[in-house]
């Protein structure tokens, strides 16, 4: 696994479970907005790569001004800056590590650190700087690919070897034999993150981190997104008092299974005669043509978010 | 109606266990404290606002204040001219086993126990005689261990003194302890020969920031040079700064390169409370040194600085022999957090300046040789700053080199495999590195 941009690897926009997710986050900001957080008043921190699709979901939709993004590759610098879509958007070329230490602490945040390959102590510093500097009320979001680490014949004992090697101190210190299971690998990334988060956060008096996200999804590889806000009491209780916890995406810890993002593939035809009849009852299946009663379920949970593709010819 | 347990304190256990968990140069070091503490106190220096503030005028050494030790195995004695110790303060404090809640004395002594536990370690007859404003007092113990044994009444916890006047011209405000019959342990360590040479390196350590602006220590007639913590700068490098201020400490944070020549002895965190070292070079995970990021030889550049300043010493993360840290302290454990963050950077270049091929050797390198010394006390004037070196990304090569056995065997089939029998191992090398990079990661 490189480390290169998967900004080359896939057209950003094409990406569908990506997409609901950001679109997820979207509705979870506006929920936190009615809830009496300023959200349009926060400054987003991304990764926005050369296609900015969430700096231009979260300006638009959320009327979010101030914006900075992070590119790490020097060769992508023309065409980074070529595609800022808004003058308001500042790039940092270089490390997130260089951008956590100087974020404005007058100001709130979101911090999407949306990495598009495998945890290593690099991204877990990253995440435990942020959640040991960011102010309160600020949500930090981690992205990580939970893909197996390493080359095609490596099994659980080389990736055991690989995460000793980049995060022993926040490992289990006598995992089970199959901690390091193939299916168990997304709940291996997501307890080093939750460990390295509270390592952060852990000597702040009066301040937790609240997990709100825990999203599973893969476009092509397996992604896990974490995330939460630095809270006191007072925005505790004001997530709790918001409709946030009852969204089917929200993860009010990172115990429990994450939320899978299942995007069924379907015809726009399909989609169309599916909206109509949405939000269905439970049980319900299209009389016209055949779909799983699965894919109804999933159809049902994710249709506000799903983004639709058309051609355009320009 | 309960009956009651005793629970009351032995001096038994301040002489035998108390004693055990410092070291010789440690106790002579409080001795040193209760003289800087004079000195902070008469002259009302404001330490915590002050010790960090660069030096504006020069400061004429000769006019300093001066604790003078001497060492050998017949006695220990501390002599300062900081301004003596008033006579009520003597007695209602300076003797006590730990001071009383709300204790307003030192910004060094934070505890109330370096001095007994000096005396108790070092010697069996103790004299101590202090003048300010004219007025004076003599304090002292014949048979410090035949003390410790009288234990029934609150009176016997007391330490005999007497007024002492001095009148006339050339008044001296000073004060002197001398402790003599040393014990046999302290007496072996004195004729070892490297306890003067040991004592004279920790005192030039430990005040390193006191040394030659708030008073002069000679160890036996020597004057102690302060060992400057060697934070360096350049035209390319400039060192990162952070402060905050937590449960009424304030902490600054600086890290950076060390300026040449360096030891990797000398490489790692310093942690000082209000102006005093504390912990010197730390490369352990009392800091940030945490496996994956275990000190290494290629961080001997490394050099960070951490402050914690308070008006009340209780409040420091330091612990009562102040040669360590206490962990649990929660100003410290957010400082490790920001020390980490602020860490990384000067960790990284470091890592991309010495990378673990000796055969390459970047441009970087120079620019890590080249840095000055400069004042850490300049450094921690200015504005809070990220780690800053330029320009290091022009520096870096674009290529670098593998190399590696392969048995031969499988070199030959891969020959065999290619028809090519005379293709050298190095050309093997090459193209099954191609022909990986080309199949199995694509542009």
């Amino acid at each position: 696994m490189t480390k290169e941009s998967s900004g080359l690897k896939v057209q950003y926009e094409l990406r569908p479970h990506k997409q609901v997710e950001r679109r997820m986050l979207v509705d979870a900001f506006q929920l936190l907005s009615l809830a009496g957080f300023p959200i349009r008043d926060y400054r987003y921190t991304g990764m926005g790569s050369f296609y900015f699709v969430d700096f231009i979901l979260f300006h638009k939709l959320l009327g979010i001004g101030r914006m900075l993004s992070i590119e790490r590759s020097q060769k992508h610098f023309s065409r980074v800056r070529f595609n800022r879509p808004f003058d308001s958007v500042e790039i940092h070329m270089g490390e997130a590590s260089e951008v956590i230490p100087n974020l404005d602490q007058g100001l709130k945040h979101i911090l999407w650190l949306d990495y598009d390959y495998p945890l290593d102590r690099e991204i877990l510093e990253d995440v435990r700087s942020a959640a040991n500097l960011l102010p309160v009320g600020s949500v930090l979001l981690v992205t990580v690919d939970v893909e197996p680490p390493g080359g095609p014949e490596d099994g659980p004992k080389e990736w055991r070897e690989h995460f000793e090697a980049e995060a022993s101190t926040y490992l289990p210190s006598a995992p089970d034999p199959g901690y390091f299971s193939e299916s168990n690998l997304p709940r291996v990334n997501i307890n080093l993150l939750d460990r390295a988060i509270r390592a952060g956060a852990a000597p702040r008096t009066g301040i937790e981190f609240t997990p709100l996200f825990n999203f599973l999804y893969a476009d092509k590889n397996q992604m896990i997104s974490l995330g939460g806000m630095l809270t006191t009491a007072d925005e505790r209780n004001r997530i709790e008092a918001s409709l946030l916890p009852k969204a089917i995406y929200f993860r009010g810890d990172f115990t429990s299974s994450p939320y899978q993002i299942k995007v069924p593939n379907l015809t726009r035809r399909e989609r169309l005669y599916l909206d109509s009849a949405m939000p269905c009852p439970d049980g319900w299946i299209p009389p016209d043509f055949k779909l799983e009663p699965e894919e109804i379920v999933s159809y049902r949970e994710i249709y506000r978010f799903f983004p639709a593709y058309a051609e355009l010819l320009l | 109606m309960p009956e009651f347990a005793n629970a009351y304190p032995t001096k038994h256990f301040f002489f035998e266990m108390f004693t055990r968990d410092i070291s010789l140069e440690d106790c002579v070091l409080d001795l040193i404290d209760n003289s800087l503490d004079s000195l902070i106190r008469h002259r009302a220096i404001n330490l915590p606002a002050e010790v960090l503030k660069p030096l504006r005028d020069r400061v004429d050494v000769a006019k300093l204040a001066t604790v003078d030790v001497f060492c050998s195995d017949k006695e220990v004695r501390v002599r300062d001219n900081c301004g003596g110790i008033p006579v009520d303060f003597a007695k209602d404090d300076l003797f006590t086993f730990g001071h009383r809640e709300g204790f307003v004395g030192g910004l060094l002594g934070a505890y109330g126990v370096g001095l007994k536990r000096a005396i108790f370690k070092i010697g069996n007859k103790f004299e101590m005689k202090s003048f300010t404003n004219g007025k004076g007092f003599r304090a002292y113990l014949e048979d410090v261990k035949g003390w410790s044994t009288k234990d029934q009444t609150l009176d016997e916890w007391k330490i005999p003194m007497e007024p002492m006047e001095r009148g006339g011209q050339g008044l001296e405000e000073d004060t002197e302890i001398i402790i003599r019959d040393l014990h046999e342990t302290v007496k072996t360590r004195m004729k070892s020969g490297t306890f003067i040479d040991e004592l004279y390196k920790d005192v030039a350590q430990t005040y390193s920031l006191f040394l030659g602006r708030y008073a002069r220590v000679t160890v036996n007639d020597k004057t102690v040079e302060p060992k400057v913590i060697p934070i360096g700068e350049s035209e390319q490098v400039k060192p990162a700064k952070d402060e905050f201020e937590e449960h009424g400490v304030k902490v600054t944070l600086i890290v950076g390169f060390a300026s040449p020549p360096r030891k990797a002895e000398d490489a790692g965190w310093y942690l000082l409370c209000n102006g005093r070292v504390v912990v010197p070079a730390d490369k352990t995970d009392l800091t940030i040194w945490v496996s994956p990021t275990v000190f290494h030889d290629k961080y001997r550049p490394f050099l960070g600085l951490a402050f914690f300043q308070a008006e009340d010493p209780l409040a420091l993360p330091w612990t009562t022999t102040k040669r360590a840290i206490n962990r649990e302290s929660l100003v410290f454990q957010s400082a490790v957090n920001r020390m980490r963050t602020l860490a990384r950077p000067v960790l990284r270049t470091l890592s991309d300046f010495y990378p673990s091929e000796p055969l390459e050797k970047p441009g970087g390198r120079a620019i890590a040789e080249n840095v000055k010394v400069t004042d850490v006390r300049e450094v921690a004037a200015k504005p809070s700053t990220t780690f800053k070196v330029e320009p290091i990304r022009r520096q870096l090569p674009s290529t670098t080199r593998i190399r590696y056995d392969a048995p031969k065997e499988d070199v030959e089939r891969v020959r065999t495999h290619l028809r090519k029998p005379h293709m050298s191992a190095s050309e093997v090398g090459r193209y099954t590195f191609d022909h990986f990079v080309k199949k199995e990661c694509p542009k």
